[in-house]
């Protein structure tokens, strides 16, 4: 009997709702959006990988990837029944935040780039990051844009 | 190429007390799993492991990783919920499609 009910209030809020959404709908700025951070991170994090990074062009990089990731998070927020996008955006936001901190927390001297000393005020004007971190933080990043940019391919499911 | 072990070996006096067999059993579970990105997750922990035996990164750099690591499974659990969504929208439309709307119309 309870069933019965069940069923019936199903079919009487179908009839009355219209098409149900319970996510928003595959957009391909949101796409376009991921896709160009992806390819850009992964431009950095390749002569990263190869050599110690320093400098302003470096921390400017850095600087242009979290503004990027901040839009694209603020963009995700504005949308309807987009919570879970919007929470993937927040994370990439903060995962490229902390490696401009990483930088921060590095002395470059000498040619070569290590933690600074307790205590030593950070200052990512002469900062740093090793190749050992940037080979592990691009591995992080890659799965990141990857699980993000297939959730926004899975939102085309609705479309077919 | 050396193992969880020898990579423990490194980063540990023998006389430490750490749970080493739980660590290496967490890491050959998930990179045993069928599932592309638990596996995935359990290479990455290894990979990040070595590189810190290595001498590559730092404890802090470490700390920071396996947070992150942490934050992937999470940026999967809302891929999941989209999933699991979008699914959920496609039978609901299904219904009112194909029974609310022709069906019945039909019997």
């Amino acid at each position: 009997m309870a069933y019965k009910k069940f069923s019936i209030g199903i079919v009487i809020f179908l009839s009355l709702s219209g098409c149900v959404h319970m996510v928003s709908y595959y957009d391909s700025l949101s796409y376009k959006n991921l896709t160009d951070l992806k390819g850009e991170t992964k431009i950095f994090f390749g002569s990263c990988q190869k050599s110690t990074v320093n400098g302003s062009n470096s921390l400017s990089s850095i600087d242009g990837f979290i503004l990027s990731s901040a839009k694209a998070y603020e963009y995700e927020k504005g949308k309807s029944l987009n919570k879970d996008t919007a929470s993937q955006l927040m994370i990439i936001e903060e995962t490229l935040s902390e490696i401009k901190l990483r930088y921060a927390k590095n002395k470059y001297e000498g040619d070569s780039c290590s933690p600074r000393e307790q205590g030593e005020t950070q200052d990512a004007l002469t900062g740093c990051l090793t190749k050992g971190y940037c080979i592990a933080k691009w591995e992080v990043l890659k799965t990141a844009f990857d699980i993000a940019i297939s959730t926004e391919q899975l939102k085309l499911e609705e479309s077919k | 190429m050396a193992g969880m072990s020898e990579f423990l070996d490194t980063l540990l006096d023998g006389s430490v007390d750490f749970a080493r067999d739980e660590l290496k059993n967490l890491i050959n579970e998930a990179k045993g799993d069928n599932r592309v990105f638990i596996k995935h997750i359990g290479e990455l922990t290894e990979e990040f492991i070595k590189l810190r035996a290595l001498g590559q990164l730092t404890n802090d750099e470490l700390r920071e990783l396996m947070e992150d690591v942490i934050d992937l499974n999470k940026m999967q659990f809302h891929k999941l919920s989209v999933q699991a969504k979008v699914r959920a929208e496609r039978i609901s439309n299904g219904i009112k499609s194909l029974v609310v709307d022709s069906l019945l119309s039909l019997i």
